[in-house]
């Protein structure tokens, strides 16, 4: 199954779900768009107009279900904005080549770029897989554990403590946020830091 | 009919349609695809919006922020006096450069 990302585009209220080669098919279109632009000085601004263009027109294909698109849906959306032509912007460096280049560069300033930087993990309680209240299951989930793991560790703890570790899974079904299953817990986090820097 | 030799010519002529069709008044980038549309010059907002900032920052056009009836905010473009004077030197020597290929022999 693919992983869901949750972005945020330049001047959107709402937020797209993309299958994550949809995802990397749109990072890259704004990578390659970033290196046709070379050093025009509105670089910056011309981004965000394809950003909020790219935003339209998937917000069409998404609809108001909130549709998570694929590669597909994302292939002709990027293909209907198309590839940057710096050639009618003043002369700059390989403007003339056609193919994405394929370069490992910071980050864009869109807000799709932040995706690029380090998640940080969220502890959650994930309802999916759980057998009480989803606490290990967000645990193994947070630690990059098979569950079975974590579950085993934890009643250990609870029998060589006599019971007392229990209190400490009773505060953290009580503190900790849920999320339904993995896939939205990784949402979340995308999500989360994506939040704020939008490209003016 | 279609040579490279005429895709050059269109690739120079671009930004005087867009200075054309942005002195109609106010438009939008999906406006000027529209027009462009189906046109010898039909192109994509990957051309346009790099030509727009460059007619901007040239001084030719100016944008402005309008709220859409769906969707986000849309800039919305259009000529500044010497945008407008620009467009006007280029209709004369465009005529101008009809007529010596008229004169020049067909």
């Amino acid at each position: 199954m693919q992983r869901v990302i949750v972005v945020d585009l330049a001047g959107q209220r709402r937020q797209f779900r993309l299958h994550e080669d949809a995802y990397d098919a749109l990072r890259r279109y704004l990578d390659g768009a970033r290196v046709r632009l070379g050093d025009d000085p509105d670089a910056a601004e011309v981004l965000g107009d394809l950003e909020r263009s790219i935003g339209d027109r998937l917000a069409a294909l998404a609809g108001s279900d909130d549709r998570v698109l694929d590669a597909a849906a994302i292939g002709s959306v990027l293909d209907a904005v198309g590839a940057v032509d710096a050639g009618a912007a003043p002369a700059t460096a390989g403007s003339a080549t056609s193919g994405v280049p394929e370069l490992d560069l910071p980050p864009v300033r869109g807000a799709i770029g932040t995706a690029r930087t380090p998640r940080r993990r969220r502890l959650y309680r994930i309802h999916d897989g759980q057998q009480v209240a989803g606490v290990c299951t967000g645990l193994a989930a947070f630690a990059g554990l098979d569950v079975a793991w974590v579950r085993t560790i934890f009643v250990l703890l609870t029998l060589v403590t006599a019971g007392a570790f229990l209190l400490v899974y009773l505060v953290l079904m009580f503190i900790l946020p849920v999320a339904a299953n993995r896939e939205e817990w990784l949402a979340t986090m995308v999500a989360e830091s994506d939040g704020g820097a939008r490209s003016s | 009919m279609d040579t490279e030799r005429f895709q050059f010519l269109r690739r120079g002529l671009l930004e005087f349609l867009v200075l054309a069709i942005v002195s109609s008044g106010d438009v939008y980038v999906g406006d000027l695809l529209e027009r462009l549309d189906g046109t010898d010059f039909a192109t994509r907002e990957g051309t346009l919006y790099p030509l727009l900032s460059r007619l901007r920052r040239e001084g030719l056009l100016d944008h402005e922020w309008q709220e859409s009836t769906a969707g986000p905010p849309r800039k919305y473009y259009r000529l500044t006096d010497a945008g407008r004077a620009e467009l006007q030197a280029f209709h004369a020597y465009w005529a101008s450069l009809s007529h010596l290929i008229e004169a020049l022999g067909s």
